[in-house]
């Protein structure tokens, strides 16, 4: 008797009880939590701050942040005015040519400075930002400092070139930076903010441009400053990697998710199939590290297109074309990098239909025409001979969702797809001893518009 | 305590579950979802009514997926680690890896469980041209309690879908005692990996990692008859007469011994103590390829007078003729980062990443270097020409070794050892010609 | 050519530190920078590359000789360590990095070594068409080596791969070869893009002292710097490179070390332009950069002729390394480009002291809002922002007795005034205004207003909290099926596989 009917049936029961369960309100997941009542979502774009007068106060304070094998860990971060404390530091937006200005506040009980680097001219206070020494001609920080417990200091710039950069304490930054004061400068370039320079092949699709941060912790190193004792950096030894301040599946959470009141930046890629008429531009990432481990970044799916380096675009001095493509991306410590992406290739094909068609269904943008209602080359097996994940639809077909056997959670929505993007230093894909967390996020695919996508 | 365990690590639901309650509107059941598609949808049961001849296309290639035992360096002493008290000489490493049984009858196949090799074999495939991958996993002989399944991810495939990716989250992958068909039609040539990516940390760190690669449909139109290309460059500046495919990888005595121990491994402490070309540390680097399979039994025939690399059969030793034009398919897939030398010779990179270096307005932006630096999940394509013969002696002796030197040894042991092997220059016209990489 | 620059440069170099020290009186109190460091001319990073070194023996051959022996380094702190390096002199001490070799292109170079260790070691070039000599130079011979018709580059050599080759360059036998284009000693390659008027050679390379004092016995795979070195020397001792507004310098970049090296440069971008001796097909511009092992880099920086006097720019390692040993302030790779003078100092007002009081409080008696504006030479006003900073002159007037600096300004708000601020924290902006140089930049104070609810003061926590990183055990009686979540207490579970059933 073939097993499939029963178990279908088994399958819906268990769902209405669910939806029974959390209709009431009163579930709990098989993990043992009371499902709380969620916002809508918001999305996961990169989030800008941006002041009609290009100034921003940046506090630096104490905090502390969600790790994904149940820590906290205590942190420092620049806050936005006198906004919550934050990490990554706020995404300050600005437009080429604008004058910034920046106010450091410093609540913390060290010297703080700001760096920006890749930024020429900058002023402290009225002058050239310059490297600070004591009487006996030792640096003591890179850039004049906000005092301790109050003090503050003003930096301005003109923002001259378009590009990704890092701005971070410049004062004791070995251990400053670790501890979270470092954020994301973004300048946009004259002809438009869906340009990423001046340039018209760097243009992207604005609602899919997305912040990647990446860091690492040391929690050792964090609790020994939280208490006030002394660390020797010679026995650093990072357990927690990052992206946006997440580690996964946190990265997937939405912008402002109120489980990570401090962790406000998603790192979640949305994006639909290419097609050249209806979604003709790519996503755009935008990459920061400040870690100490030269990270290779591997996305799967497809390769990414490396435009422009350290706020820099890769072009000849003839306008040459000199980007490349990667399927990783090592990205090295105070390193930028800004990649485009899109998946999906209407003039060669995959050799089958993606979509799962019938030769005689309607085409779908963006879809190959030779693949069109080509079956799937290969037979799938049975639910009972697969092992299946937590984001798989249950088919092989992008925007088709398939039973799976009972009991199996799935939190694929639409059948879209989830394609990975991770450090590729897989013992960074971790949080401290647990597997499958830290660097690492999906790229969600979701079919074509119009779908049934929440 | 001795802290687990037989079963496998979890999952962080916590976060998981709330962010995906969250990334959606209200979370409908998937049935009631279902029955709210367009009738478009389609599921895969009927896929497979209508299919039968497509669908039972013989696979290319039948690889399997289990665990074994390999050798490295046993005078480099990490006690308790290695060599593991465990392995049965002559071996000193438990790994886990996928073996080759294209063609073996079932009864072989399934003898084949304890026996796997590393480095997985080099596969070389046609761009524009189908392939298939039947994707076997028998389970493990030192771990019965083990339920792991198994993939295989291409490393660097285009327009990938999540299906055929393998990635086991947002995809499926394979439990023991069943199989699956891995399709690609590959459009782009050049040098890519494939690995187990189920619980990648601890399968690709045990050696479930080889090379994959793409040869351009420029050679079958070449611009000069018999030359080969890495890809279809339109000028030869990518054409050769030699190539060497070199998977760099390291290992963690302390990863792999706690696999076979029936230990948790705390990845955050990795620190690798060998690295490997091929799945072998120098000097085995330079002993022969093994002999293929035996007919009988199935299993792996081993180099003549290396009965200890039965297992690792990919040899990393690069013998050419002078004025060769050598094509390196340099791959990692180890956790460090190699800085790849060759000594008196400069390379032309000309690929990275399976991706012809020219600018899309046909600028070329390959370049000249002694030195090609690689993040793991990095692939690179350089050609270098062999310079003249000069001797004394059969061949000069060039080395191409990783000069990030902390990791140019053997467990920390004087002398050197890890990722080098030796390139070997005979006068023009003494080798035959190639016909398999790294031969 | 290179005479004069090198006398002009000494010049002014002398010239800087008589302006240094006259300017130095002449600072704000309330800022904190200072004259640049005085930099004693030999010490010039980029004033000791000569065109050439080595010598001329034939046409178009040039001949060095070095000897391979044991020496010492002194590393900052004042540890010293065992090395072995080359010298140039059988009498010599053995330097780290070894003598710098200049040669010019198309010359033959021809390398003698003298072995004064006590175990094989042999020279590798890398970069150029040699075959490894992987025997050696036995101890107490001598060997040679030639490398006809150089071409232009920034080269390095090393302790090639004998037997205990990786060892011997990890103890410091490794040092640069340059070879200059011909005929233009200022150029990095054959291409007048890249012309420089200031060079200096950074070589990479790290100590582990446990390895030097054990360097046949210790167990590499424990390698871990302590410290990170340019040219042998960590910071503070690491020379500046000096330089001047309009000037493009060159960076001969060589890692020597163990592993790849991450550093930057701040305020200015560096354009690479060759890598392992060759010529990059297009430059590129970059912040921070990494150097693989062993690999040599050649990158530009462009000082722009409107770069303000006595600038320094910081050339740091951007991989939280700039550390020495044990200290936790700056060290190891880090120096600075620097342009001549003295650094122009603000004049104008500045706000310093910015307090606002009572804080926290609950607003009933109001606040009082000080600042001190010092700087400048008649100050006339003064100017505050709740909240949010607008632009100078739309503030919010504030008392002061106005003058010469400083100047004491001060203004309250009223309980009235504060009552429609949120509960929380509040930042208050101050700006002063000098009669002739105008507005100048904000001294902020925040305010923490706590309008309801009890206020919270003093707050101790005894025992102290330092179980904070702390897992949750397993009980013992929950067996998991995948593992066990300290973080909440219970199981975790990553895949369902169906056990395959038979039926």
């Amino acid at each position: 008797m073939h097993p499939l009917p029963v178990l279908r049936t088994l399958q819906r029961a268990l769902m209405l009880a669910l939806v029974v369960a959390l209709l009431t309100g009163g579930a709990s997941t098989s993990f043992g939590q009371a499902m709380p009542s969620m916002p809508a979502p918001t999305s996961s774009n990169l989030v800008c701050t941006t002041n009609p007068s290009g100034t921003f106060t940046l506090t630096a304070k104490v905090g502390s942040i969600s790790v994904p094998d149940g820590n906290i860990v205590y942190m420092w971060g620049f806050a936005l005015g006198d906004g919550p404390f934050q990490y990554p530091g706020p995404v300050l937006c600005v437009n080429q040519g604008d004058t910034v200005t920046v106010v450091l506040h410093n609540t913390l009980t060290e010297d703080v400075s700001i760096i920006f680097p890749g930024q020429v001219d900058v002023m402290v206070d009225g002058e050239p930002s310059q490297p600070v020494l004591d009487a006996g001609g030792n640096l003591v920080s890179l850039a004049k400092a906000a005092a301790a417990g109050g003090g503050s200091v003003t930096y301005s710039f003109v923002a001259r070139e378009p590009g990704t950069y890092l701005y971070q304490s410049g004062t004791n930054p070995d251990k400053q930076v670790q501890m979270g004061l470092a954020g994301t400068l973004i300048v946009r370039p004259t002809v438009g903010a869906d340009y990423v320079y001046n340039s018209a092949d760097t243009r992207f699709k604005p609602d899919t441009e997305y912040l990647l941060f990446l860091s690492e912790i040391d929690p050792t190193m964090h609790q020994a400053v939280e208490q006030g004792l002394s660390f020797d950096m010679r026995n650093y030894h990072p357990r927690y990697w990052l992206i946006n301040g997440r580690g996964f599946p946190d990265t997937l959470a939405p912008n402002f998710a109120p489980w990570l009141p401090n962790q406000p930046y998603s790192a979640l890629e949305r994006i639909h199939p290419y097609d050249p008429i209806n979604n003709p531009l790519p996503m755009l990432n935008r990459f920061l590290s400040v870690g100490t481990f030269n990270y290779p970044f591997h996305a799967h799916g497809q390769h990414v297109r490396v435009i422009a380096r350290d706020g820099r675009l890769l072009k000849g001095p003839l306008g040459e074309d000199l980007s490349y493509e990667k399927f990783t991306v090592t990205i090295g410590p105070g390193q930028t990098m800004d990649t485009l992406f899109r998946w999906g290739d209407p003039d060669r094909g995959i050799g089958y239909d993606i979509y799962g068609h019938a030769p005689t269904d309607p085409m779908l943008p963006g879809e190959f025409p030779g693949d069109h209602g080509v079956p799937l080359p290969v037979t799938v097996p049975s639910e009972q001979d697969q092992t299946t994940g937590m984001y798989y639809s249950g088919s092989p077909f992008l925007g088709a969702m398939g039973p799976m056997l009972p009991g199996m959670m799935t939190y694929n929505q639409c059948g879209e797809m989830y394609i990975i993007a991770h450090n590729h230093a897989l013992q960074q894909i971790v949080a401290w001893d647990v597997t499958m967390s830290g660097m690492a996020t999906y790229i969600r695919i979701d079919p074509p518009l119009p779908n049934m996508c929440p | 305590m001795k802290e687990q365990k037989l079963t496998r690590r979890g999952f962080l639901s916590l976060g998981g579950g709330i962010a995906a309650m969250a990334v959606g509107a209200a979370l409908l059941p998937r049935q009631l979802k279902a029955l709210l598609q367009p009738v478009a949808v389609v599921k895969a049961d009927d896929q497979v009514t209508g299919l039968a001849a497509a669908a039972d296309l013989p696979p290319n290639r039948y690889l399997l997926g289990t665990d074994g035992w390999a050798y490295m360096s046993p005078g480099a002493l990490i006690p308790p680690y290695h060599p593991d008290p465990w392995a049965p000489p002559p071996f000193t490493t438990y790994v886990f890896g996928l073996r080759d049984v294209t063609g073996l009858t079932p009864m072989q196949v399934e003898a084949q469980k304890g026996h796997v090799q590393i480095s997985m074999p080099i596969i070389g495939i046609n761009q524009e041209t189908e392939y298939r991958i039947k994707l076997g996993n028998v389970g493990l002989l030192m771990r019965p309690d083990l339920v792991d399944s198994h993939s295989v991810h291409f490393h660097g495939f285009r327009n990938q879908t999540a299906y055929f990716d393998g990635e086991p989250m947002g995809s499926v992958s394979v439990p023991i005692g069943s199989s699956m068909m891995y399709y690609y039609k590959p459009h782009d040539p050049g040098t890519y990996m494939y690995h187990c990516h189920f619980e990648d940390t601890e399968h690709v760190h045990m050696g479930m990692t080889g090379v994959m690669y793409v040869r351009p449909i420029q050679n079958q139109s070449p611009l000069n008859p018999g030359e080969r290309y890495a890809y279809n460059d339109g000028n030869g500046l990518t054409a050769y007469e030699r190539e060497f495919a070199i998977l760099l990888t390291d290992s963690w005595a302390k990863g792999h011994w706690d696999d076979t121990h029936i230990q948790v491994s705390d990845w955050s402490d990795f620190r690798a103590d060998f690295w490997l070309m091929n799945g072998r540390v120098w000097p085995d680097t330079l002993a022969a390829n093994g002999l293929g399979t035996d007919p009988v039994t199935g299993d792996l025939i081993a180099p003549p007078g290396h009965p200890e690399l039965q297992y690792q059969p990919i040899s990393s030793l690069i013998q050419v003729n002078a004025g060769d034009r050598v094509l390196l398919r340099l791959v990692n897939l180890g956790f460090d980062l190699p800085a790849m030398t060759l000594t008196g010779i400069k390379m032309r990179v000309v690929g990275k990443d399976a991706t012809l270096l020219r600018g899309r307005d046909g600028t070329d932006l390959s370049y000249m270097s002694n030195t090609v630096f690689l993040g793991s999940g990095e692939s690179v394509d350089a050609i270098f020409v062999a310079p003249p013969y000069q001797g004394p002696g059969a061949y000069d002796t060039y080395l191409l070794y990783n000069r990030s030197y902390g990791h140019l040894h053997n467990g920390g042991y004087s002398g050197y050892g890890g990722q080098m092997t030796e390139v070997r220059v005979f006068s023009a016209g003494t080798l035959p010609p190639q016909t398999e990489p790294n031969t | 050519m290179r005479a004069l620059a090198h006398t002009l440069l000494r010049l002014s170099v002398l010239m800087m530190l008589l302006v240094g020290l006259m300017s130095a009186g002449a600072l704000d109190g309330g800022s904190a920078a200072q004259a640049a460091p005085a930099l004693s001319p030999a010490a010039d990073l980029a004033a000791t590359l000569p065109a050439t070194t080595c010598t001329l023996t034939g046409p178009g051959i040039r001949t060095c000789e070095l000897w391979a022996k044991a020496g010492t380094l002194t590393l900052p702190g004042g540890v010293t360590v065992p090395i072995w390096g080359y010298s140039d002199g059988a009498a010599a001490p053995a330097i780290l990095p070894g003598p710098v070799l200049i040669a010019n292109e198309g010359e033959t170079v021809e390398v003698i070594l003298h072995n004064d260790l006590l175990e094989p070691t042999a020279l590798a070039f890398p970069g150029h068409g040699l075959r490894p000599d992987l025997a050696g130079v036995l101890p107490g011979a001598t060997g040679v080596y030639t490398i006809p018709a150089v071409a232009p580059g920034t080269f390095s050599y090393e302790a090639e791969l004998t037997t205990n080759g990786v060892r011997q360059v990890a103890m410091g036998l490794f040092g640069a070869l340059i070879v200059r284009p011909a005929g233009q000693p200022s150029w990095a390659y054959d291409d007048a893009a890249t012309a420089f008027q200031d060079e200096a050679l950074l070589i990479f390379s790290e100590i582990d002292p446990a390895f030097n004092n054990n360097p046949s016995g210790f167990d590499l795979a424990t390698f871990a710097p302590q410290y990170w070195l340019i040219n042998g020397q960590a910071y503070p001792d690491i020379p500046a490179i000096a330089s001047t507004a309009g000037n493009t310098v060159l960076l001969r970049i060589i890692n020597k070390g163990m592993t790849h090296q991450a550093f930057g440069l701040l305020g200015l971008h560096q354009t690479v332009v060759g890598i392992d001796g060759s010529p990059v097909p297009f430059n590129y511009q970059l912040v921070a950069d990494m150097i693989p092992s062993g690999q040599s880099e050649d990158t530009l920086v462009a000082i722009p002729a409107t770069a303000p006097s006595g600038m320094q720019y910081a050339l740091y390692e951007t991989g939280h390394k700039a550390h020495n040993g044990a200290g936790a302030t700056f060290g190891g790779i880090l120096t600075f480009i620097t342009t001549l003078g003295a650094p122009t100092s603000y004049a104008g007002p500045l706000a310093a002291n910015v307090q606002v009081a009572p804080s926290p409080t609950n607003g009933a008696a109001g606040v009082s809002l000080t600042a001190t504006i010092m700087g400048g030479t008649n100050i006339v006003a003064a100017e505050y922002f709740a909240d949010t900073l607008g632009l100078p002159g739309s503030g919010v007037s504030m008392n002061g007795t106005w003058g010469a600096p400083p100047v004491a300004v001060d203004a309250t708000m009223s309980a009235a005034a504060l009552a429609g601020l949120a509960t929380g924290e509040h930042i208050f902006y101050v700006r002063g205004y000098d009669a002739t140089l105008g507005w100048g930049p904000v001294g902020s104070a925040v305010l923490n207003l706590v309008t309801s609810g009890p206020m919270i003061t003093g707050m101790v926590l005894t025992p102290p909290d330092d179980q904070r990183l702390r897992r949750r055990p397993n009980p013992g009686h929950w067996r998991c099926p995948a593992k066990w979540d300290g973080r909440r207490g219970g199981c975790r579970i990553l895949y369902r596989h169906h056990r395959r059933t038979r039926d």
